[in-house]
C-alpha cells in the first residue's frame, strides 16, 4: 500500500510539532498564582528527567537573579537537571527585584516556607518524583523552615550554600529583645511599621508582626533544625566567607552537618570560585 | 543742466571749504551708512525675533513631548516598581509607602518639578486616605480618559499625568493607576536647557482649575522668546565694529583733513597770500615755512618756481628801479644845473596841491629870473650862459634854507616854494638869494656886466578853496612888477598889482590875444603924436597896441607880458605891422606925418618882421617911418640886430633906441648901434623937474648924446614947462599927455594939434 508511508511521516511530524511546545514550555520563566492572588514567577529549566530536579532558592530579599543563584541555576540547567529558581514574592506580586532593606517588609518567615512547598508541590505537578532542595544564605533557613514542616516526600536532599548565622550580626539577647518587643506590638495590636536592624539590614521596615516571624530563627534553631532535617542536608561554605562566625563550619561539623568548604570563597562565591561552587553542588549532586 | 556745468558756474572757494565739505560728506555718509545700519539691525532683529518665537514655540512643542517621554519614563519606572505594586495590593502602609518610601527609594528621580505622586486602585480611587493641601493629587481619575492634562492651580501650571499598573506582561489586566504631577514651567526648566524660549514666560491663559489636554496645550500657552545671545552678541558685534569703524574713519578723515589743511590747504592759502603779495608788490622769497609738517613736491615745485620768478621780478625791479631813478632824474633834474627841473616842480605842486586839500598851509612862492640874461648870453655866447646858469643855481641854492628845493623852471628862470613861512620869511630868503647872487663872482666866467636877478613873491598864508593855484599867477605878476625899470628886485605880490594882470593867466584874454595875432583887425592902435620941437608941429605918431574885446580895452601893461611869456613877440609885431600898413592904406595917418613902429627884440632879428618892415618902404618918400627898438632888445643878438637895423636904416627908416635910461643905458651900446634918435624914458625926463644930481645927470648926458650927433626925443612930457625944458636941453622931439594921449585915428588928423586924449 503506497499511501501508507505518507501517512506515517505526516502523524509523526503532528507529534513532533505538539511536543516542541510542550517543550519550550518547560525551559524559561514560569509564573504562577498562588493562593492569596499574588503571582509569583520563577526560571524553570526541564532537564533529563531521569536525574532529581533542583530547586534553588535565593538568599534574603533577592531574587532568581541573583549572580551566585543564576550561575548556578544555569549550569545545573547545563548539567542536564531540571532546575527550577523561583523568587519568593515577600508579600509583592509578580516582584522581579531585590526588595530593599528600608521597602514595606509585610511578608513573614512561614509565608515564604509555604511558596518553597508551594514551588515543590509545582514540580510534583510537573511529574519530578525526587527533588532537591539547593539554598543560598537565608534562603537556607526559609528551606530549613519548610523542612521543618512537614515537607514533601519527594524532597530527597538539601544543599545549603553559605548556610546563614542569624546570630553573627544580632546576638541572641538582642533577637530575644527585638522578638519580646515585637511580641507586645502584636498582642496590643499595633501594625505601625517598626525599624530596626535586621539581619544585613541596617534599617529594616515592616510590621511587628511580620517582623516577628522572623525572630524565631536563632543560631541553635538552626542546627537543631539541621539536626532534625528529615533529608540529607550538605553545608557548602566558602572558606573566606566572613559573613560567618569564625566557628560557624566547626559547629555545623560539630552537630553532625556535612560541611563542604570551598577555600578562598566569599559568601557569594564570585569570581573564579563560582565555578568552584558548581563542582562542589555537582559533585553532592552525584554523589548522592 | 549737468552737475559739472553747475559746478562750473559756482565762484572759487578756498580750498579749506572743499576740504570741510568733504569732512561733511564723509559725515554724512557715516550717518546714512549709520541710519542704513540701524535700519538693517532692527529689521535683523525683527526677523531673529520671530524666529526666536518660531523656535521658542517649537522648542517649548518639544519640550512638552520630552516632558511626556520623561514622565513615561518615569511612570514606567513606577509601574515596575514592586513596591508600588504592593501598595496596590495592600495599601495599608500608603501613606509610609508615598511619604517616605517614594522618596528614599531612588526609583523616582529627585526633581522639584515633580511635586505630586499617587496610586489609584482599579476603579481610579485614590489610595491616599489623607488629601490635603494644595499639593494633594485628584481624589479620583477618570480611568475612561489617562491623557495628561495642565491645570492651572494656585497661580502655578501643572501637568498632570496617569499610568496604568498591569498584572501582566501583557498588560490585559489592570491593578491599578499611577497619578504623577509636574510642575509645568519648572518641568520644563529642569529638563532641559533653552536656547530661544524664555521659560520664566510662559504660562497658560485660563481661569483657576480650567484644565487643557497636553497635547493641545500649545495654543492655550502664551511664552516670549529669550533674547538671543548670539544675535545680541552679534548685534552687539555689528554696533561696536560700526562705531569703531565709524571712529576709525572720524579719526582717518580728521587726520586727513588735518593733514589736507597742513600738506595742501594751508602751503595754497600761504602760495596764494604770496601770489596776491606778488601781485601788490610786497612779494618777497618764500621759505619752507610756508607749509606744515608734510611736504608736497608740486606744491614744492610751485614754491621753488614762485621763488625763482620774484628773484627774476626782483632783479627786473631793481634794474627797473635803477632804471626809474635814472629816468626820474632825467624827467625831474636840470641837466644843466642839477637842480629839479620844471617837471619836479609840477610833481610837487601837484603834491602840495593835494596835501593842501587836507591841510591848511602857509606857502610863499618865490620866482627868481636873472636880468638881461639874454644880453648875456648874446654877449658872451651860450657857453658863458650856461655857466652864468649854473652859477645862479649854485647861488640860489646857497641862499635857500636846508630842504628847500630849487627849481629851474627854464632859462634863466627858478622857482621855490617855502612852507609855513609868511611874508617876512619869504623876503628873507630872497634876500639872502640876491645876496648870494650879488656876491658871486661872475667876472671869473668873464662877465664884466653885473649879474642881478629879480624876485617876484606870492604868499598865501592859508591854503584852501583853490587860491594855491593863483599862487604861481601871483608870483608872475610881482615878478613882472620886479622887472620893471625903478622898481625893487625883491617884490612881493599884492591884489593891486594883479589888476593889469590878469591877462596874464585870463583864458579870455588870452584867447583875444590870440585871435588878434591871427587876425590884425582886432587889433586896436592908438597914435600918440610925437612933436617936432624945432617946427612945433606933430612929425609922427607913435603906433601904441590895444586889443578891443566885447567887454572892455586889453592895454599894452597887459599884452606884453603875456606875449612876452609866450614868446610870441615876433607875431605881435607882425600882426602890429600889418595894422598899421591897414590904417596907413586907409589914409587913417594924417598927411605928412610918419609913424613910429615899436618892433620887439626878437622881431629886430627875425626876417619875417624885416620883411613885413621893408614893405613899407614904399611909404618912405612921403611919410617918415621910426623903428623904435629898446635897449634890452638890441642887447639880444646885437649882431644881428644891428645889421637889421642898418638895411632898415638904409631903407629909410628912422631908428630910435626907446626907453634909454630904464635899463643898462649903455653908451658903447649906443655908440654901436645905427641910432637916430634916443628916446629918454619917462623917469628921466621926469627927474629933470625934481632938483638933485638925477636931473643935472640927465643934462648933461642929453647934451653928450645930443653933441654926439643923435637927435633926442623926451617921452612923459606933461606940462609945457617940461616941454620948455626938454626944448632948452636941445631935444628934438617931445611926446606925452601935454602933446597929446595915445588916441584911434579915425580920420585924418589935423597936424599940430596937440592930442590931450
Amino acid at each position: 500500500m503506497k499511501p501508507r508511508p505518507i501517512l506515517v511521516s505526516f502523524v509523526v511530524l503532528a507529534s513532533m510539532l505538539m511536543a516542541a511546545p510542550s517543550f519550550a514550555a518547560h525551559s524559561g520563566t514560569t509564573e504562577a498564582r498562588l493562593p492569596n492572588g499574588s503571582i509569583v514567577g520563577a526560571k524553570f529549566h526541564a532537564g533529563n528527567r531521569g536525574r532529581p530536579a533542583i530547586l534553588i532558592l535565593h538568599g534574603f530579599l533577592q531574587t532568581n537573579e541573583f549572580p551566585t543563584v543564576a550561575s548556578l541555576t544555569d549550569a545545573l540547567a547545563t548539567a542536564g537537571y531540571t532546575v527550577l529558581a523561583p523568587t519568593l514574592s515577600l508579600g509583592i506580586s509578580r516582584r522581579n527585584k531585590s526588595l530593599p532593606c528600608e521597602a514595606i517588609h509585610l511578608h513573614t518567615l512561614e509565608g515564604d516556607a509555604a511558596e518553597v512547598g508551594y514551588w515543590v508541590r509545582w514540580l510534583m505537578q510537573k511529574g519530578y518524583s525526587q527533588v532537591i532542595l539547593v539554598g543560598h544564605s537565608f534562603g537556607n533557613l526559609q528551606l530549613l523552615t519548610y523542612l521543618g514542616h512537614e515537607p514533601a516526600p519527594v524532597v530527597k536532599q538539601a544543599l545549603m550554600i553559605s548556610l546563614t548565622d542569624v546570630e553573627v550580626k544580632q546576638n541572641a539577647s538582642e533577637r530575644a529583645q527585638l522578638a519580646e518587643d515585637m511580641r507586645n506590638r502584636v498582642k496590643r495590636g499595633d501594625r505601625t511599621l517598626v525599624e530596626t536592624e535586621f539581619g544585613h539590614c541596617r534599617k529594616y521596615v515592616a510590621p511587628p508582626v511580620a517582623l516577628l516571624s522572623y525572630m524565631g530563627l536563632s543560631r541553635s534553631g538552626i542546627l537543631g533544625a539541621l539536626a532534625r532535617s528529615p533529608v540529607p542536608t550538605i553545608a557548602i561554605m566558602g572558606g573566606s566567607d566572613d559573613r560567618m562566625g569564625p566557628d560557624w563550619i566547626g559547629r555545623l561539623s560539630a552537630r553532625g552537618i556535612e560541611v563542604r568548604v570551598v577555600p578562598g570563597a566569599t559568601h557569594f562565591f564570585d569570581n573564579q570560585y563560582e565555578f568552584d561552587l558548581q563542582d562542589v553542588v555537582l559533585r553532592a549532586l552525584s554523589g548522592r | 543742466m549737468g552737475l559739472a556745468a553747475i559746478a562750473r558756474r559756482l565762484p572759487p572757494r578756498p580750498i579749506a571749504h572743499y576740504a570741510l565739505a568733504l569732512l561733511l560728506v564723509l559725515v554724512l555718509a557715516l550717518v546714512v551708512f549709520a541710519a542704513l545700519v540701524r535700519h538693517d539691525t532692527a529689521r535683523l532683529q525683527e526677523q531673529v525675533a520671530r524666529s526666536d518665537e518660531m523656535l521658542a514655540r517649537q522648542e517649548l512643542e518639544e519640550a512638552i513631548v520630552l516632558l511626556s517621554r520623561q514622565v513615561d519614563e518615569v511612570a514606567g519606572e513606577l509601574v515596575q516598581w514592586d513596591e508600588a505594586r504592593q501598595q496596590l495590593d495592600d495599601p495599608t502602609y500608603y501613606a509610609y509607602w508615598r511619604n517616605v518610601r517614594v522618596s528614599a527609594a531612588g526609583v523616582l528621580p529627585v526633581s522639584g518639578a515633580l511635586d505630586g505622586l499617587d496610586l489609584y486602585d482599579r476603579q481610579g480611587n485614590n489610595l491616599s486616605t489623607d488629601r490635603r493641601g494644595e499639593a494633594a493629587m485628584p481624589a479620583h481619575v477618570d480611568t475612561r480618559d489617562l491623557r495628561p492634562f495642565l491645570r492651572h492651580e494656585s497661580g502655578r501650571d501643572r501637568v498632570y499625568f496617569f499610568h496604568p499598573f498591569y498584572q501582566d506582561a501583557a498588560h490585559t489586566v489592570v491593578i491599578g493607576y499611577a497619578g504623577i504631577r509636574y510642575d509645568f514651567q519648572l518641568g520644563l526648566d529642569q529638563l532641559r536647557k533653552f536656547r530661544y524660549l524664555d521659560i520664566d514666560s510662559v504660562h497658560v491663559v485660563s481661569r483657576e482649575g480650567e484644565a487643557f489636554p497636553l497635547e493641545g496645550v500649545l495654543s492655550a500657552l502664551q511664552l516670549k522668546a529669550r533674547a538671543n545671545p548670539e544675535t545680541r552678541a552679534l548685534e552687539e558685534i555689528i554696533i561696536r565694529s560700526f562705531y569703531e569703524m565709524a571712529a576709525i574713519l572720524a579719526v582717518v578723515s580728521l587726520i586727513g583733513y588735518l593733514a589736507l589743511v597742513s600738506a595742501v590747504t594751508k602751503p595754497l592759502r600761504r602760495l596764494s597770500d604770496h601770489i596776491e603779495g606778488m601781485r601788490r608788490g610786497t612779494g618777497g622769497m618764500l621759505d619752507a615755512s610756508y607749509r606744515g609738517m608734510l611736504a608736497v613736491t608740486e606744491l614744492e615745485n610751485v614754491r621753488q618756481s614762485l621763488n625763482d620768478y620774484q628773484g627774476q621780478l626782483d632783479d627786473m625791479h631793481l634794474s627797473l628801479a635803477g632804471k626809474n631813478r635814472e629816468l626820474w632824474a632825467l624827467a625831474h633834474c636840470d641837466p644843466l644845473t642839477g637842480i629839479f627841473n620844471r617837471r619836479a616842480f609840477e610833481d610837487d605842486w601837484r603834491v602840495m596841491r593835494r596835501a593842501s586839500n587836507e591841510k591848511v598851509l602857509s606857502v610863499a612862492f618865490l620866482l627868481f629870473d636873472c636880468d638881461h640874461f639874454k644880453a648875456i648870453n648874446d654877449t658872451y655866447g651860450h657857453q658863458v650862459g650856461d655857466q652864468v646858469i649854473r652859477s645862479l643855481a649854485e647861488s640860489l641854492r646857497s641862499g635857500l634854507r636846508v630842504g628847500d628845493r630849487l627849481y629851474r623852471l627854464g632859462g634863466d628862470e627858478f622857482a621855490t616854494t617855502l612852507i609855513s613861512v609868511d611874508v617876512d620869511g619869504a623876503r628873507q630868503v630872497a634876500e639872502r638869494c640876491v645876496e648870494q647872487v650879488l656876491n658871486h663872482d661872475f667876472t671869473a666866467l668873464g662877465v664884466k656886466e653885473p649879474v642881478r636877478i629879480s624876485v617876484g613873491i606870492a604868499v598865501l598864508e592859508a591854503t584852501g578853496d583853490g587860491v594855491l593855484q593863483q599862487l604861481h599867477r601871483q608870483a608872475d605878476i610881482a615878478m613882472y612888477h620886479a622887472k620893471r625899470p625903478g622898481q625893487s628886485k625883491i617884490t612881493v605880490y599884492t591884489p593891486e598889482m594883479g589888476a593889469g594882470q590878469d591877462v596874464l593867466v585870463s583864458n579870455a584874454e588870452t584867447s583875444a590875444v590870440f585871435e588878434a595875432m591871427v587876425d590884425p583887425g582886432r587889433l586896436e592902435i592908438h597914435y600918440q603924436p610925437v612933436l617936432a620941437l624945432a617946427a612945433r608941429r606933430v612929425e609922427y605918431y607913435e603906433a601904441l597896441v590895444r586889443i578891443r574885446t566885447a567887454r572892455d580895452l586889453i592895454m599894452p601893461a597887459s599884452i606884453f607880458p603875456l606875449v612876452e611869456l609866450r614868446g610870441l613877440e615876433t607875431e605881435l609885431d607882425l600882426a602890429v605891422l600889418e595894422r598899421v600898413r591897414r590904417d596907413l592904406e586907409a589914409g587913417r595917418i594924417p598927411s605928412g606925418a610918419g609913424v613910429a613902429l615899436n618892433v620887439s627884440g626878437p622881431g629886430i632879428v627875425n626876417a619875417r618882421v624885416i620883411d613885413k618892415l621893408l614893405d613899407f618902404a614904399p611909404l618912405l618918400p612921403a611919410c617918415k617911418l621910426v623903428l623904435e627898438v629898446t635897449e634890452t632888445s638890441l642887447i639880444t643878438q646885437i649882431a644881428q640886430a644891428t645889421a637889421n637895423l642898418n638895411r632898415l636904416r638904409k631903407e629909410g627908416f628912422t631908428i630910435a633906441l626907446d626907453d634909454f635910461g630904464s635899463g643898462y643905458s649903455s653908451l658903447r651900446y649906443l655908440s654901436n648901434m645905427p641910432v637916430d634918435l634916443v628916446k629918454f624914458d619917462i623917469s628921466m625926463v621926469h627927474s629933470l623937474e625934481r632938483p638933485g644930481r638925477q636931473a643935472v645927470l640927465v643934462e648933461d648926458l642929453a647934451r653928450l648924446i645930443r653933441d654926439a650927433g643923435y637927435q633926442l626925443v623926451a617921452e612923459g612930457v606933461e606940462s609945457e614947462s617940461l616941454l620948455q625944458r626938454v626944448a632948452a636941453l636941445g631935444f628934438s622931439h617931445a611926446q606925452g599927455f601935454h602933446i597929446g594921449r595915445a588916441a584911434p585915428l579915425m580920420a585924418p588928423v589935423a597936424s599940430g594939434r596937440r592930442d590931450a586924449g
